[in-house]
């Protein structure tokens, strides 16, 4: 008897192979296809089966990322071979990723789709940071993928005293950030934490605050903290 | 490795646990709860702790819990809870606080981590995941889209930002003490009654429905119950169907104008939308 196939997607989380979750470990032992994005973890691609095929479909190595229709026909093609297929996608499989639209187009396809949450890469670099959300407050993860279409953020919206950002981005434009923020009215003084490198194994984490942000350095990809966001003392009159 | 005739030093272990879903929880909060001699944990994953832990006490903490409306610096700290931990810890025991979702946005973690070391008892930290991220990704909907929304803003039930601009996703749990249905209530009332919306009703952390429409259609379903609530473009599968690009995905139907295969036409509440993207088992 032939098994249908399925596109299961799993989220990779932040890179160490203990931090998966039991239903993705279970799902990435028995694929037969597994197609990961650049950033999932050597580690974590460690327990992919000898038996089964690897595609890396994100960047990694300097390798461009595959085109959106070529990630969903090659997923189409092995499910209708009644393959299993692992869509890996570390951190959280929607959080600042492409995912989002490979499972529309799948469905649309009429391809059976199932979702496996991971631990989020935001989460696991906001904690190595040391700085803790206010207990009751908002808290804010912004996609500043460059490749995201969406990925605009709405800076303004971010003076709520008291609240956390959290800043997903691909790119080095921290001046730019603490210029949007300081216009939005976050003051100069509120604590931003630069995680580099979040989830691997040489991440690190530089400490500064709105002000100082820009004249900080680091190399893509990073997580900011901001926060908790504390509002720029208006001036009288 | 603890030399012999020397004494383990005092460590408790602060595991996210995750939603509930025993199928999310962490392959290393599995080998820590299967070694813990103690666990203290939230009451909305303590079935985690029995299921997991069997040759561990299980006590339940009162902070923090489900109940985010009585949640501030004060009622995090519970002394019992800390005591317990302190002196299981330093009597050598393999002690485990587990808590619902992720540590980093719990509210009891920064307050108990910070009284662990003052009583110089070290803790590790093991992240799970978030409620309000992997609730939402469990039933198939994505916070963030490439193409519909780049920010999520997390909010407890009690303290609701503005929900205007179907572009900023907003996820809130809404537990028992506080229904789906009074949240999308106030969420109208202050916002947009015309934003897309989703209500993923969950039993023990499980996604079990989708009930979908406008802020203002699910205001008026009373029988929603308890779950998590998310309000943007991304709550809705025909935005989401209508958000592909032009031959993104050959072989799709109408170029990115059709409703996903398992989608329903009309985003109707009150109808439980079955979870065709859970996995059986």
């Amino acid at each position: 008897m032939s098994t249908a196939g399925v596109v299961h997607v799993v989220g990779a989380g932040p890179g160490d192979p203990g931090l998966l979750t039991r239903r993705g470990a279970r799902l990435l032992a028995e694929a037969d296809v597994v197609v990961a994005d650049g950033r999932t973890s050597d580690d974590v691609l460690a327990l992919v089966p000898s038996s089964a095929e690897l595609h890396r479909v994100g960047t990694a190595d300097g390798a461009p990322p595959w085109p959106l229709a070529d990630i969903v026909d090659l997923m189409a093609t092995r499910v209708g071979e009644g393959r299993q297929v692992v869509r890996l996608e570390a951190g959280d499989i929607f959080v600042a990723s492409p995912v989002a639209e490979e499972v529309a187009a799948l469905r649309a396809r009429g391809v059976a789709v199932t979702t496996t949450p991971g631990v989020s890469t935001a989460t696991a670099a906001s904690l190595a940071t040391g700085m803790v959300p206010v207990p009751g407050s908002t808290v804010t993860f912004a996609d500043d993928s460059r490749d995201h279409p969406a990925a605009f953020v709405d800076w303004g919206s971010f003076d709520e005293p008291g609240s956390t950002l959290v800043v997903l981005s691909d790119r080095a434009h921290h001046a730019d950030i603490a210029d949007r923020l300081t216009a939005a009215g976050v003051a100069g003084t509120t604590p931003v934490a630069i995680v580099t490198a979040p989830g691997a194994a040489g991440a690190s984490v530089v400490r500064t605050d709105v002000a100082g942000l820009r004249a900080t350095r680091s190399a893509p990809p990073v997580t900011l903290v901001v926060g908790p966001v504390r509002r720029r003392a208006r001036l009288p009159g | 490795m603890t030399a012999p005739g020397t004494r383990r030093p005092a460590v408790v272990e602060l595991i996210g646990a995750g939603p509930g879903d025993p199928d999310l929880l962490t392959r290393r909060a599995e080998v820590s709860l299967a070694a813990a001699t103690l666990v203290v944990t939230d009451v909305t994953v303590a079935h985690l702790a029995r299921a997991f832990a069997p040759g561990a006490a299980v006590r339940v903490s009162p902070a923090g819990g489900p109940d985010r409306e009585s949640i501030d610096r004060g009622a995090t700290v519970d002394g019992d809870t800390l005591a317990v931990l302190i002196g299981a810890a330093r009597a050598g025991g393999s002690v485990v606080r587990l808590y619902r979702g992720d540590p980093w946005l719990h509210p009891a973690y920064a307050v108990e981590s910070a009284i662990l070391a003052s009583a110089g008892v070290d803790h590790v930290t093991v992240p799970g995941p978030l409620v309000e991220l992997a609730v939402p990704a469990a039933a198939g909907i994505a916070v963030h889209h490439p193409r519909l929304a780049g920010t999520v803003t997390i909010a407890p039930s009690t303290r609701l930002p503005r929900a205007v601009d179907p572009a900023r996703t907003l996820v809130t749990v809404a537990d028992d003490a506080d229904d789906a249905g009074g949240v999308a209530a106030r969420l109208a009332r202050s916002g947009d009654p015309d934003l897309p919306a989703a209500v993923v009703v969950t039993v023990g952390g499980v996604p079990r429905a989708v009930r979908r429409g406008t802020l203002g259609e699910l205001a008026r379903d009373r029988t929603l119950g308890g779950g998590v609530v998310v309000v943007g473009a991304v709550a809705s599968p025909a935005a989401v169907a209508a958000a592909l690009p032009p031959g993104g995905a050959p072989g799709q139907r109408g170029g990115g104008d059709a409703p996903g295969a398992d989608a329903p036409d009309v985003d109707e509440p009150g109808a439980d939308e079955p979870l065709l993207s859970r996995e059986g088992g």
